[in-house]
């Protein structure tokens, strides 16, 4: 099995670093040798008559925070099909010089088709990253097609809030979160997903403030004045010995845990605020103890995370196959090894894709290839513009995985 | 189906799922159910009282008693890790709220069918004279011992004290529904009006979900 598991492993890294064929434009798939825009590129501009995002919203009765059931639309000067429903056009300029990285302010008026049949009419200010550009190999314009999902053709996957451009030589990805993979040969599909989560109109930066936070449970004090920030792109590591908070804090980050005193703010939701319930679907935790079902077998634990996040099952068989349980996901969790319990929790992370990652002691009692797979979720998450926190008592691991680390024993009481 | 329907959906087949491998209700509650209804007859014999008269009264207090386990079984007890886990991914607490009643009831009323013949075969009480509407009294009195129970578990959730604590939240809140499903039962009986009784169910009913509505977000908030 682990040799399996090394394959997938492979698998999973190839994809984030491929040169050509299947690559992920979600950070790890710009190319270093192409670091500034080729001025050809530049030159290419997706104005209104040539970019239409449509999408609907779902009412949440709050300006900028919304549910988003209908991706995103795009047009270029190819044929394309659409999809959904709504409207929503806004200008995007390349400036010469633009660099990968750099945020592109976006202009426009949005016509959203809203449940309940009400119309909104508001100027729209996006601002959106550059992180892809790609020359495709092919001389001739390629036809870029939007809708239909069928994995197993090339495809780009392009979340709700990115968006595609083209001058036929080169694909623009711009984007604000989430994943984007694009595959060709001579053929490129897009396809949207169907995204099921509220989003903040602008990437929350930083991704997690916390300022003077107190937790207190009854009159045991936890954690006092403890100031956190961590940006996206980062790992942050927090060490500390037993009883220093570590657990708490991790709670703290993912909305769970009430403040005692302090303010704070997680992918842009306040601590406390109802918007803080919105953005959990974007946190994933995995800790020590992984939240199985003893008596539901792996797979069935999988596709009981995939019914309730909405995603499709198709989803929680390849993650499972990923982490090299493809051939025991009929076993019952109760008769499964505990290493093999906490891949299907690492599973349930790689079909989720979390923007927030919380490790709880994720790299204790696992094998080398289950730590591998640690790193490739990190590594993921740093990649399409999230965050990591980590904590440990192994401060050498924290030392080699995090750009800084915490040491909470000295925050905390 | 709209998200919330799945979610709810979701939950309840897991239950069930999880019911139907550990097998705690169909192994262990309803043989203890059924050894009850056989029981009583022995325990009042030196009483001297006619069987037919206590046959439904017994009926619906090993519902309740029974009922109750089923609901606050262990194996529907969700770790911190689990509870954690359906927070972060946006289930709907009203979503699990429901869900988690709709699998109680299902098995609430497996324990209320299987011991209703072994009433009508031990106590040989007066026949019902219209059997259907019975139908509706015994899923009322499941869906409100259901969410009663589940109300009790999810308040009792990680305390030391939990299965003597839940039962006794239990019991004084069931009141209304053991005197609306006896009263129903003896109106199909003697063949009067079942309406102010069936009404007390359901306005019993009502005001539970209602409380587990209203506090199933901030329930989710304290047990996570």
């Amino acid at each position: 099995m682990r040799s399996h598991v090394r394959q997938q492993v492979e698998l999973l890294r190839r994809q984030l670093h491929a040169p050509s064929g299947d690559v992920d434009l979600s950070g790890a798939c710009v190319d270093d040798e192409i670091p500034v825009v080729d001025d050809a590129v530049l030159d290419a501009r997706t104005g209104a008559s040539q970019h239409r995002a449509h999408t609907r919203h779902q009412l949440s009765g709050r300006e900028g925070l919304h549910d988003i059931v209908v991706g995103a639309e795009f047009q270029t000067q190819h044929p394309i099909d659409l999809v959904g429903s709504g409207r929503q056009q806004d200008d995007r300029h390349l400036r010469a010089g633009t660099k990968l990285g750099e945020k592109i302010e976006s202009r426009g008026t949005g016509k959203h088709d809203v449940e309940h049949h009400q119309i909104r009419r508001r100027p729209l200010q996006h601002d959106f990253r550059l992180v892809g550009v790609r020359r495709f190999v092919h001389p001739e314009p390629f036809p870029l097609q939007v809708g239909g999902n069928d994995l197993a053709n090339p495809r780009l996957v392009v979340d709700h809030q990115d968006a595609v451009g083209s001058d036929g030589h080169h694909l623009i990805v711009w984007r604000r979160s989430s994943q984007a993979t694009v595959a060709t040969d001579g053929f490129a599909t897009v396809s949207v997903r169907s995204v099921r989560r509220p989003y903040t109109r602008r990437m929350p930066d930083p991704i997690v403030v916390l300022d003077a936070v107190s937790v207190r449970f009854g009159p045991t004090p936890v954690l006092a004045g403890l100031d956190l920030r961590v940006d996206p792109g980062t790992v942050v590591g927090v060490a500390g010995p037993n009883g220093a908070g570590k657990t708490t804090l991790l709670g703290v980050v993912a909305t769970l845990v009430p403040l005692a005193a302090g303010r704070g703010t997680v992918l842009g939701a306040a601590l406390g605020s109802p918007e803080a319930r919105l953005v959990r679907p974007r946190i994933g935790w995995s800790g020590h103890e992984p939240a199985l079902y003893d008596h539901l077998t792996l797979q069935e634990n999988l596709h009981l995370v995939a019914d309730l996040a909405g995603l499709a099952r198709q989803e929680a068989d390849e993650a499972l196959r990923r982490v090299g349980l493809g051939a025991a996901g009929h076993r019952r969790a109760s008769e499964s090894s505990n290493g093999m319990r906490r891949r299907v929790d690492l599973a349930s992370l790689l079909m989720r894709r979390p923007q927030l990652l919380l490790l709880d002691e994720a790299h204790a009692g696992l094998d080398d290839d289950a730590d591998a797979i640690i790193d490739v979720l990190i590594g993921m998450t740093r990649r399409q513009g999230g965050a990591v926190v980590m904590v440990s008592h192994d401060a050498r691991r924290l030392r080699a995985d995090a750009d800084v680390v915490i040491p909470l024993g000295d925050l905390s009481p | 189906m709209s998200r919330f329907w799945i979610q709810a959906w979701t939950i309840a087949r897991r239950d069930l799922l999880v019911e139907g491998r550990s097998r705690e209700t169909v192994a262990v509650v309803v043989p203890f159910a059924t050894a009850a209804v056989f029981v009583v007859p022995f325990a009042t014999d030196a009483l001297d009282v006619r069987l037919a008269t206590i046959a439904f009264p017994v009926y619906w207090l090993v519902g309740l008693l029974f009922g109750m386990q089923v609901a606050l079984r262990q194996t529907a007890v969700e770790s911190l890790a689990q509870r954690r886990q359906l927070a972060l991914l946006g289930t709907d607490p009203v979503a699990r709220f429901t869900g988690r009643v709709a699998s109680a009831a299902v098995l609430i009323l497996v324990v209320l069918v299987v011991t209703a013949p072994l009433i009508f075969l031990f106590y040989d009480p007066d026949p019902i004279a219209r059997p259907w509407p019975m139908t509706g009294v015994l899923v009322l009195f499941a869906a409100g011992m259901a969410m009663l129970s589940t109300l009790a578990g999810d308040i009792t959730t990680g305390l030391a004290t939990r299965t003597s604590l839940a039962p006794l939240l239990v019991v004084p809140v069931s009141v209304p529904l053991l005197l609306g499903a006896a009263q129903s039962l003896e109106s199909l009986v003697r063949g009067r009006t079942t309406l102010p009784w069936v009404l007390t169910l359901v306005v019993t009913d009502l005001a539970l979900a209602l409380t587990g509505v209203m506090t199933a977000r901030s329930l989710e908030e304290s047990n996570t």
